[in-house]
């Protein structure tokens, strides 16, 4: 299928709990030639659990990956998160050295990032720090950017969570 | 009372009243074997010669009867030795319960002997697959694996048991019902999409029927007739959909694609409306998707969601069992207008391109199918190989009935006729089965015949010896100037005489003038035969459509 207008969709997929049942899921999207950008799995409730995932595609191909998911025996719903009506999260952890390791850096830019990224510093010794930040993979990304990437030891991020919104009562 | 896991496996299969079982023992699944030797009275143990065959043979009872195939095999080898048939079987839709032993479930993921992680293997080429790791999983997951496999779009399910599972005990129970949450298969069409394409039949003016493999999957073959003699619209079928067979004779039908009938790609090409049921529009039907049924609109029903507009955009997608909605179409007995300066058009490119072959000194296959088809009677169940004898015995044996037409469209599998002819006869006694088979193919498989010797299965096989992998050979004459690079076999032994040491009647043709009576002996013949027929080298399938081409370029040298 033609890759025209590649964009990148959220799709959430509750499934039962079921032994490789992620392994089907991812198996089947990457099968189809779909780029997974992210992936997120965590029990929900009783025999369930919710996967999200991002994946490049183009709008038909994404209509194609929700009917054959569909056709994985333990596969409940597909819901595909609308771009424009969403709440996304990501959390990430970024482990940096001590700025003042490296000439022109110091500890109190890095510390000012931070705080414009709302984030946290949630470990802290004289060789380094480990920094949280939550928001957009956007937000993610811009953050982690601006950090020297001499400085960035290591880099942890959970995959985005997304849910659709309550539809806006004034409309 | 509690029982053992191995003997609960044998009373599912009696639940299920399974009657053959296709079976090759080892290591972990001896204990199902026992119990089968002590309580598996009423199934029948068909023991293949390799665990290939044993899973296309099951294959092709479930062709035939619409009914699982089931296989039983050991851990390891015996589960990956079934791959290319569990895969075959997918891509054709067949039902297939596949059982395979395990290590014992604290060896699982240790590189244990004959360990072998056979539920990721067959993870894309099952439609479902469950490792079972404690022994009150194991009756509902074979009740699961046999409601999955035959429910909505059929498939292979396979269920992998450790051994340790086998061993331990517990009470039997098998579930009446299945239910999930999850699995819903649509059924019904929905009325208001059912009723459009209605409307747009009455208002076609050129409508055109494209009859696939759903039809005999879903037993509508007597609907789908009925239906055609009522609306008068004409037809054409790929090479799943054979069997349709409206009683009027004049309404062109005529097979599509790449090696489709002139007339038949010509009316996919010249049709204002096409209305396909129960096909997934391969590649080898479209050829090129841009130019394909370029004037149609197209109704597409599938019970299937995933396959509408997966390969080509539907104007009108039905989601549902043809049957359902084949009935609806009946009822409704909506008018149609008059269709017949279309069936005429038809008619009458059909006459102007009739298939043709030139029989001079060596044997053309064409001309064996043509003798092949008289000797044989009507109700013959053809089993195909791979090559260009498959596509030869697509146009020749135009089968007029369902689940009479066994062949591998999918995946191509080459080997798979002489096992499939096996599963035929299994499952259809009463019938006359005839395997097609090209001497590449045959070669695959041919330690079967030791099978059909074993089963005293009167399976008659036809080889048509062209001393060449004919199908490639084709390509590299058409597209690559004539260099036949690894493609010759030129140390094909007598195969009739090969039959022979394994106990089989055989006989080898070599000569025109001999081939109407040899194949009245193959088809008269009591016992399993097989005929061995040396044909013309290099000779080519046409029509064809090279692949990717416009079925507009159907050329027919
Ligand atoms: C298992 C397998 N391997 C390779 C192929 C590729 N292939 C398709 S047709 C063909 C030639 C078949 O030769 P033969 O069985 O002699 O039949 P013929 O075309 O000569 O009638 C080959 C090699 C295949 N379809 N299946
Ligand atoms: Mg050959």
């Amino acid at each position: 299928m033609a890759n025209t207008n590649l964009s990148e969709h959220t799709v959430s997929i509750l499934v039962y709990n079921k032994p490789g049942v992620l392994s089907k899921v991812m198996s089947l999207i990457t099968r189809r030639g779909f780029n997974v950008e992210s992936v997120s799995a965590e029990k929900t409730s009783g025999d369930k659990t919710r996967i999200i995932v991002a994946v490049k595609a183009d709008e038909r191909s994404l209509e194609q990956i929700q009917k054959q998911l569909y056709k994985i025996v333990d596969v409940v719903k597909v819901t595909p998160i609308d771009p424009k009506h969403r709440i996304v999260r990501e959390l990430a952890f970024i482990k940096v050295k001590n700025a003042t390791a490296i000439p022109n850096t110091s500890n109190m830019e890095l510390f000012q990032l931070v705080d414009v990224f709302d984030g946290e510093i949630v470990n802290a010794t004289p060789s380094g720090f480990v920094f949280q930040v939550t928001g957009s993979r956007d937000k993610i990304n811009s953050f982690i950017s601006l950090i020297p990437e001499t400085l960035i030891v290591e880099i942890a991020r959970t995959g985005i969570v997304a849910i659709n919104k309550w539809p806006s009562q004034d409309n | 009372m509690a029982m053992k896991g191995a003997r609960i496996v044998v009373e599912c299969l009696k639940k299920e009243k399974v009657d053959t079982l296709f079976c090759y023992p080892g290591g972990v699944v001896i204990p199902i074997f026992d119990e089968l030797f002590q309580h598996g009275d009423g199934i029948r143990m068909v023991q293949p010669r390799h665990e290939q065959g044993g899973t296309h043979a099951a294959d092709g009872y479930a062709r035939v009867t619409g009914r699982p195939g089931v296989v039983l095999v050991t851990s390891g080898p015996g589960a990956t030795n079934t791959v290319t048939g569990i895969a075959t079987a997918y891509i054709d839709s067949i039902p297939m319960v596949v059982i395979t032993g395990q290590v014992p479930t604290q060896y699982v993921g240790t590189d244990a002997f004959q360990e072998a992680d056979i539920t990721g293997i067959s993870l894309p080429i099952t439609k479902e697959n469950i490792l079972v790791t404690d022994i009150e999983d194991l009756a509902p997951s074979l009740k699961r694996a046999f409601h999955i496999a035959v429910s909505g779009r059929p498939g292979p399910v396979l269920v992998d048991i450790p051994k340790d599972v086998l061993l331990a005990s517990t009470a039997f129970e098998y579930p009446e019902e299945f239910s999930l949450e999850s699995y819903r298969p649509v059924s019904k069409g929905h009325p208001r999409q059912v009723a459009k394409a209605l409307e747009m039949m009455s208002q076609a003016e050129r409508p055109l029927i494209l009859a696939g493999g759903g039809i005999q999957i879903s037993g509508s073959t007597e609907l789908a007739n009925t239906f055609i003699d009522k609306t008068g619209i004409p037809f054409v079928h790929t090479l799943m959909g054979h069997g349709i067979n409206p009683r009027n004779r004049d309404l062109p039908s005529g097979n599509i694609g790449m090696h489709g009938t002139v007339y038949g790609n010509w009316a996919v090409q010249n049709c204002d409306l096409l209305i396909a049921l129960g096909t997934r529009f391969s590649d080898r039907i479209l050829g090129d998707t841009v130019s394909f049924a370029p004037r149609a609109k197209i109704i597409h029903v599938d019970v299937d969601p995933a396959e509408i507009g997966k390969n080509v955009e539907v104007d009108v997608p039905i989601v549902g069992d043809l049957r359902h909605v084949l009935e609806k179409w009946i009822e409704a007995d909506r008018p149609m207008p008059d269709f017949s300066p279309w069936v005429k058009a038809i008619r009458e490119k059909r006459l102007a391109n009739p298939l043709t072959y030139t029989q001079k000194e060596d044997i053309v296959p064409q001309y064996v199918m043509e003798k092949a088809r008289e000797a044989f009677p009507e109700n013959l169940i053809v089993v195909t190989d791979v090559g260009q004898n498959q596509m030869w015995a697509h146009q020749y044996f135009d089968t007029n009935r369902p689940r009479s037409f066994v062949s591998s469209g999918g995946l191509g599998t080459m080997g798979f006729g002489v096992p499939a002819g096996i599963g035929a006869k299994l499952g259809c006694p009463e019938r006359e089965v005839l395997v097609i088979a090209g001497d590449g193919g045959f070669q695959m498989t041919m330690q079967e015949l030791i099978t059909i010797r074993r089963e005293k299965l009167p399976v008659k096989i036809m080889v048509l010896d062209n001393g060449y992998l004919g199908m490639v050979r084709q390509w590299q004459d058409l597209f690559h100037d004539k260099r036949y690079s690894g493609v010759l076999l030129d140390n094909n032994p007598n195969f009739a005489e090969l039959a022979r040491v394994l106990g089989i009647r055989g006989r080898q043709v070599t000569r025109v003038d001999e081939v109407a009576e040899a194949m009245t002996e193959l088809a008269q013949s009591k016992e399993a035969m097989l005929l061995h027929v040396i044909v013309k080298e290099e000779e080519n399938v046409f029509p064809m459509v090279a692949a990717g081409a416009s079925l507009n370029d159907t050329r027919t040298s």
